[in-house]
């Protein structure tokens, strides 16, 4: 069902009022339901309030380059803020600092903790394979001067190292 | 196991089913709402491959169901079963669904993530259910590469499943907590717990039935044994409300409704389906509290979901309201017959 008031949006949210015995109901998309006040149900559904968390932090944060996209599914910040909706799951790398403060208010916590995949072990071994690749990279950008290079090769061979010390 | 509407499973007076469900997506390849349908053709190929690479035992009983080859009222069904969800009946182009011959595994491909591992069996077996699915999750790792991250867990496309990627739920049939307003304070309580109870057929609006699930939200930080424990301990703790209203509630009064029920039931001509619904939850509730003996336990839930629009015109083609309503008594009717 559309949202009777944007008539684009799923709706999500259905208001019943009763005012001197006149039942009143209304079916809102979770955008509409927030700017008509009803964004502070002690029991409304969570997924509903995903949209305007994450278009607070858009808000929020001045310094985001809104024209950043992601380079796997083509999303920028905005596209999932609207939507609700992360594109990818590189978009998590791409886009981690504005979708943390809503992840921890939706979930508390900001760390995983349970099951991981069966073949992650295979995966780690072939991040140490890049690793060995990269600092070579490095080491020869690193000599011809080319720090540009050398900056992002540092930055991709941390994140990698970092991801390889959570894994222990 | 068989279907959860079909049997009568642990605790089934107040448990009729319970559901897991676990959200895998996999790494590099944009989530289904952007992808085109033929290329999430191609990834739904890929996860059915998977399953069938290894010697599970699953295999043989699994079917492949590509969805845009079937009809409406197929799909309108499988929502009835709750077999999938009815975002992924209304739109189905691209999407495919893998389901079992005893209609417990149902594996959606290209929902909201590229695989919905699904079990719903009949009553509570939180335990049982989990490891089929973690099963199912372990042999699809073996062959595909999921997207996840050490510090988010597997990644989703909303991130209010990041983490497990685990919804647990059981589905519960409330009426004396119900009746005794009493659903909304365990609400509150739930919260707490990182658990939600919304009523069911309708989010957000009173439930029909008295039929309510109970079900982690939260997904993050939380492991998948510790999040089904919390869901246990709520769900016995209800149970023994629900008991204990009950029986503060018995009375001639109620005694007198559950009998009306089971004689308009036995002797309607014309049922619609909320009638019906309403009937068969008090209906339930007279079996449970023992004033009811001559009616299969059973019946109430296999009933509700029988009499179902969509699944009353899959087994008797298709027809309009009036039909329907008079198709539907008459399910009942005999289906009690056949019961004394």
């Amino acid at each position: 069902m559309l949202c009777e008031k944007c008539g684009k949006n799923q709706a999500t949210t259905h208001i019943h009022k009763v005012i001197n015995g006149v039942a009143w109901d209304m079916n809102l998309c979770s955008y509409c339901a927030y700017q008509s006040g009803y964004g502070d149900f002690g029991n409304l559904d969570i997924t509903n309030m995903l949209g305007f968390l994450l278009n607070e932090n858009l808000n929020a944060a001045p310094r985001v380059n809104r024209q950043e996209r992601c380079s796997c599914c083509n999303s920028t910040f905005a596209d999932i803020a609207q939507s609700g909706m992360v594109g990818c799951s590189y978009c998590y790398k791409v886009f981690y600092n504005q979708l943390l403060p809503s992840i921890q208010r939706i979930h508390g916590k900001v760390r995983h903790e349970g099951k991981r995949p069966k073949n992650l072990k295979v995966r780690i071994k072939e991040n140490k394979n890049d690793l060995e690749e990269l600092r070579k990279q490095l080491e020869t950008a690193v000599k011809q001067e080319d720090y540009e290079t050398a900056a992002k090769l540092r930055d991709k061979i941390r994140e990698i190292e970092g991801r390889g010390n959570n894994n222990g | 196991m068989g279907s959860w509407y079909k049997e009568f499973g642990e605790q089934g007076d107040i448990v009729v089913s319970t559901r897991i469900r676990i959200a895998r997506n996999l790494s590099g390849i944009p989530f289904p709402s952007r992808l085109d349908p033929e290329r999430l053709k191609e990834v739904n190929r890929k996860v059915f491959e998977a399953i069938n690479k290894g010697n599970s035992g699953f295999s043989s009983t699994l079917k492949f169901i590509q969805m845009d080859e079937i009809s409406d009222i197929e799909a309108e069904s499988l929502v009835e079963r709750h077999l999938i969800s009815p975002g992924f009946a209304y739109n189905r182009k691209g999407r495919a669904l893998i389901l079992s011959s005893d209609e417990t595994i149902s594996i959606m491909l290209g929902e909201e993530d590229h695989i919905r591992i699904q079990l719903i069996m009949p009553g509570f077996c939180l335990d049982e259910a989990y490891d089929i699915a973690n099963k199912i999750d372990d042999l699809l790792s073996e062959t595909l590469d999921f997207a996840y991250d050490e510090q988010l867990g597997y990644l989703t496309e909303c991130p209010t499943n990041l983490g497990t990627g685990l919804r647990a739920s059981v589905m519960l049939h409330l009426p004396a907590l119900e009746a005794s307003m009493m659903v909304s304070q365990i609400s509150t309580s739930v919260g707490k717990l990182g658990l939600t109870i919304r009523g069911m057929y309708g989010e957000g609006s009173k439930s029909k039935a008295s039929l309510y699930q109970l079900s982690n939200q939260v997904t993050l930080g939380i492991p998948e044994k510790a999040a089904i424990e919390n869901l246990k301990v709520v769900v016995k703790q209800t149970m023994a409300e629900e008991r204990n209203q009950r029986e503060k509630i018995s009375s001639p009064l109620l005694e007198d409704s559950i009998y009306r029920s089971l004689g308009i039931l036995r002797y309607a001509r014309i049922l619609n389906s909320e009638e019906m619904m309403t009937l068969l939850s008090r209906l339930k509730l007279g079996i449970s509290m023992g004033i009811i003996d001559d009616v299969d336990k059973t019946l109430p839930i296999l009933l509700m979901v029988q009499g179902q629009p969509a699944t009353l015109q899959l087994n008797n083609g298709s027809m309009d309201t009036d039909q329907r309503d008079r198709l539907r008594a008459k399910l009942v009717r005999e289906k009690l017959a056949q019961s004394k």
